[in-house]
């Protein structure tokens, strides 16, 4: 899978779209990946603890994040916490869902179906 | 914490490995989000998260399993196409055997089991006639009906209240030469129906109108076709209105059935109904409308609607009242009191009529049970092997497994995994099973239609027939499937590990089951290769009988004079006409005629008296009959013991004279000298006599069946008929060459002397004599191939169990030999292991194949069900193949090196 090109996996489902905008930034914990998501939407998107580890189930899978063997911060007392991180093939795939959008919002100017910028 | 335990009670929804995985984690988050909510202080967000979390165990958790069901799939297709002999093995006997079985089941299903398609509740539909008879009947019945004649169904109709709506129609279906206005004649199938026939069956058309009420009363000349010949010979188009010719009637389409309906009778699919009011013009010569004293002609199947609350009890007994005053009635100028109430001892019986009618149902209920049988072992054969090599595979695999089990895979899981295996093989093996079941149909359906030409079923994936194929696959797939994953995964892994570690001796143990099971196939074959041979030996034996003439150069040739128009003595003359124009046809030897023929399954008999004979009971008296034309014993072969042939000076005023055959004289005269003394058929309502002096005595030989015993024959001229008998003929030409193509010219010589002279059969005796092996033919085809596929098999199993036991025994043997045993002594030893499986299969299957000759004891001719012969050869031809298979694992065997494999293990 690690060798599909990144675009046999678009589009993405919005769920995995936000967790791999929420580990651009750094690398984080489930819990705190849906803080993130949902701080960055003003609480609209709220993901469920079985859509999240589905997602990232699939996510392992497909190769565009991978699991940290220990924690990142030191400081974190609990080590029950699994850490993920964005793969450079989970960035690609990022890259290409941003340019199906882009060409879909720039045909749908150009048709006058929205006024456009 | 409630809360906490609530939330892993939701998380036993999800997959155990999703769970293991992510389970601790989830339980972690939820612990945090609802803290948070709570801290919110409204309890509407608490209610949220839980609703979420149960939202999830609903549309998530079903997500996760179908990931791992299709996991577990796709890693069984790669473990398969990893093996592509074993997977082509696998899913080819598979094939063979769902298919076999769904064809056969489909079969079963649409002649025997299920109700007429399309018919409006079929539960209240009942026949006061014989379901399983087709045909017509000239004369006088006693007992319960067979059929009716038409004014019997009348009465019915115009009185029985019992029933919302009664029809008739004709019992046999009837292969009409049609003709439409600018094209040639060509063939149909028909049938005359009554005019209730559509409604009592609560059948609405597809296209037009069907028949009504009305059919009965006016002369209309309406036409329904059926909707496959519709779409056969119009291909859908409008067809309304168009007229044909069938005989004498010209009829008018005014309607198309509906699709898939093919009428009362299972099995047939008629291309048209026609108005049985039209009898006369469609069968001409013939009034079947009205009653003709002294005899009946019964040839109707009726069929009746019970009416709601109205029991089949008391629609009989109704029923009964009607027909017997009908009786009375006709019957009343019987002269004799003592035979007036032996006919008036008829009676109707009302029973279920929801599969409708169904000669062919009658001929192949046993047939089809015993293939159902056959097939249905092949199947289980098939599984037995399957999961023979799936054991033997899985013991391979036993490290694999064991390295799993202690890495901390379940038990569950691993099973899981190994039954996916064997149902992706299963389903493989269906998918490519209804293409063999499609094939199988065809091939039955043709097999079926050589012994009833109006035959004719379609292969319909309906939806009891496609439940019974995957019911078939699934119950495959787990058989051959579980008790493999079962025995691999019971291994303890620290114990296998060390097993292999170690190189044990071989313990035998742990493929015991793979053992039994070969027994059992070798069991399961041994029947099928007994009743092959029986069967075989059968259809050579009835190839073989001895009919009393040579069949070669003969051909047959059938004409209805009647049909035409031509009365008796007008058929005389045109069947004498025609014989002097057959027989100066070059490369003709000898022809003569015979009004039944042979092989034709027409057969007449009556009560006789003969001169100087007492009957002691009324059975006593009966005797077939035939009316033959000049020099006819001499044109066919027949050897005349004593007196002489029948001849061209046999006829009109001259004195009546006739032959018997052997049996008639045994029968009649025993031990008397015939010639010369009389015989005399009477009339049984008429009072009718016509005697006959016999000139001649003949060998018995066989006009109707291969089998039973020929019966007491006269034969008298056919120009010197007992009664207006005379309507048809069939013509036996001896030629000088085989040459069938002369049948062309026979057909051509009839239609210069009148072209509306249809002629009803020309065949080659052969081929006239072909349906009669057909059956036997058929059923040792499919026991022969069923019985070597269930051979090679065994072959399969055998090999797959040794190869696999000798390669986990290769220690023990290198063992052996290092201390000193021959390779012989090795070899003598594997031998020696395998005739104990062999004979205990031996044992088993001679049980079998005890109980499975008995019960096709019935189908034998000129054989033992027990014949020590057929019997010898399968016991030899199993042990052959056994000893074959075994012959390459054990020379394997007894060429170990020993050091080398010892130092491998």
């Amino acid at each position: 899978m690690r060798e599909a090109k990144p675009e046999s996996l678009l589009p993405l489902p919005a769920a995995v779209f936000h967790i791999l905008i929420a580990l651009a930034e750094s690398d984080r914990h489930g819990y705190s990946i849906l803080q993130d998501v949902a701080a960055r939407t003003d609480g609209k998107v709220r993901l469920s603890a079985g859509t999240l580890y589905s997602s990232i189930r699939r996510m392992l899978e497909q190769g565009l994040i991978e699991e940290l063997a220990e924690s990142p911060d030191p400081s974190s007392t609990d080590e029950r916490r699994r850490y993920y991180r964005l793969t450079r093939f989970g960035r690609r795939a990022a890259a290409a869902e941003v340019q199906r959008i882009n060409t879909l919002v720039q045909q749908a100017h150009q048709s006058g179906l929205v006024p456009g910028a | 914490m409630g809360g906490q335990s609530f939330y892993k009670a939701l998380l036993r929804c999800y997959p155990a490995a999703f769970r293991d995985e992510y389970g601790n984690q989830m339980v972690l988050m939820f612990n945090e989000q609802l803290g948070e909510a709570r801290r919110t202080g409204r309890p509407v967000e608490t209610a949220a998260l839980w609703g979420r979390a149960a939202w999830d165990a609903l549309t998530v958790a079903p997500r996760e399993h179908a990931h791992v069901i299709f996991q577990d799939i796709r890693f069984s297709v790669r473990s398969l196409a990893a093996r592509p002999g074993f997977a082509a093995v696998a899913v080819l006997s598979l094939a063979l055997g769902i298919g076999a079985n769904t064809a056969i089941f489909s079969l079963w299903n649409g002649l025997i089991h299920s109700s007429l398609p399309l018919v409006k509740h079929p539960e209240q539909l009942v026949m006061l006639t014989d379901p399983q008879a087709s045909g017509m009947w000239h004369g006088n019945e006693e007992g319960a009906r067979t059929w009716l004649n038409y004014p019997e169904f009348e009465q019915l109709r115009d009185q029985a209240g019992s029933f919302s709506a009664i029809m008739a129609s004709q019992s046999s279906l009837e292969q009409w030469q049609v003709r439409y206005a600018g094209h040639d004649w060509e063939e149909a199938y028909g049938r005359m129906v009554s005019g209730g026939y559509f409604e009592t069956l609560g059948i609405a058309p597809a296209v037009g109108r069907l028949f009504t009420a009305a059919d009965d009363h006016t002369n209309s000349s309406n036409a329904v076709i059926g909707y496959g010949y519709w779409q056969r010979r119009f291909g859908g188009r409008a067809v309304l209105g168009q007229t044909f010719t069938v005989h004498n009637a010209v009829l008018t389409i005014i309607g198309v059935a509906p699709r898939g309906f093919v009428g009362e009778t299972a099995g047939q699919e008629p291309d048209f109904w026609l108005p049985l009011r039209l009898q006369p013009s469609i069968m001409p010569g013939e009034d079947l409308l009205h009653e003709k004293p002294p005899e009946k002609a019964m040839w109707l199947q009726v069929f009746g609607r019970l009416k709601p609350g109205v029991s089949a009890a008391r629609a009989e007994s109704e029923a009964n009242a009607i027909f017997k005053r009908g009786l009375q009635q006709f019957y009343g100028g019987v002269s004799s009191p003592e035979r007036q109430h032996q006919l008036l001892d008829q009676s109707l019986k009302v029973r279920p009529a929801g599969r409708g009618a169904s000669e062919t149902r009658g001929d192949f209920a046993t047939s089809l049970s015993a293939l159902m049988a056959a097939v249905g072992l092949l199947l289980l054969i098939a599984c037995a092997n399957l999961a023979n090599l799936l054991l033997a595979r899985g013991a391979a695999r036993t490290p694999e497994m064991a390295l799993r089990l202690s890495l901390g895979a379940s038990r569950g899981r691993l099973i899981r995994q190994l039954v996916t295996e064997s149902l992706v093989l299963a389903a493989m093996g269906g998918a490519s099973g209804m293409i063999a079941a499609w094939l199988v149909f065809g091939a039955l359906e043709r097999m079926i239609s050589l012994s009833d030409a109006s035959f004719r079923m379609s292969f319909s994936l309906d939806p009891v027939v496609l439940a019974f194929t995957v019911a078939v696959t699934l119950a495959a797939g787990l058989l051959f499937g579980l008790l493999p994953a079962w025995q691999v995964t019971r291994t303890e892994a620290g114990a296998a590990l060390k097993e292999k570690s170690r190189g044990a001796l071989g313990s035998m143990g742990r493929t015991g089951w793979g053992r039994s099971l070969v027994s059992l196939q070798i069991a399961l074959s041994l029947p099928l290769l007994v009743c092959a041979g029986l069967l075989a030996r059968t259809l050579t034996n009835l190839q073989h009988v001895d009919l009393g003439y040579p069949t070669d150069r003969l051909l047959t040739a059938s004409i209805s004079s009647r049909v035409a128009g031509y009365d008796t003595a007008r058929s005389i003359a045109l069947f004498s006409g025609l014989l002097d124009r057959v027989r100066r046809m070059p490369g003709v030897t000898a022809a003569s005629l015979s009004s039944d023929g042979l092989f034709t399954g027409a057969q007449s008999s009556d009560r006789v008296q003969v001169e100087g004979f007492v009957p002691k009971t009324d059975k006593d008296q009966s005797s077939a009959w035939d009316m033959v034309g000049p020099r006819y014993f001499s044109s066919l072969g027949v050897p005349i013991l004593a007196g002489r042939d029948i001849l061209e000076s046999d006829q009109g005023a001259a004195s009546k004279v006739c032959a018997i055959n052997q049996a008639f004289a045994k029968q009649f005269f025993a031990g008397r000298n015939p010639l010369g003394l009389h015989v005399s058929v009477a009339d049984e309502v008429g009072g009718r006599v016509t005697t006959y002096e016999v000139v001649g005595v003949v060998r018995n030989y066989r006009t109707r069946s291969l089998r039973e015993n020929v019966r007491s024959y006269l034969y008298m001229p056919l120009a010197q008929p007992p009664g207006d008998e005379v309507k048809r003929a069939t013509f036996l030409v001896r030629t000088s060459a085989e040459n069938p193509g002369m049948l062309a010219g026979i057909r051509q010589a009839i239609r210069q002397v009148d072209a509306a002279l249809p002629v009803d059969s020309a065949k080659t005796m052969s081929e006239q004599l072909a349906p009669s092996t057909e059956s036997v033919r058929a059923t040792a085809q499919v026991a022969e191939v069923f019985g070597f596929i269930a051979l090679a098999l065994a072959a399969i199993g055998l090999y797959g169990v040794l190869s696999h036991n000798i390669a986990r025994r290769r220690g023990e043997i290198a063992l052996r030999i290092a201390l000193g045993a021959q390779p012989v002594s090795v070899v003598r030893m594997i031998l020696r292991e395998t005739g104990v499986l062999v004979a205990a299969g031996l044992l088993l299957g001679g049980g079998l194949a005890y109980a499975a000759s008995r019960w096709i004891a019935e189908q034998l001719y000129g054989i033992s069900p027990q014949d020590p012969m057929v019997g010898a050869v399968s016991v030899a031809l199993l042990l052959a193949v056994a000893f074959g298979a075994v012959y390459l694992p054990a020379r394997r065997a007894s060429r170990v090196a020993p050091m080398a494999a010892l130092r491998q293990e």
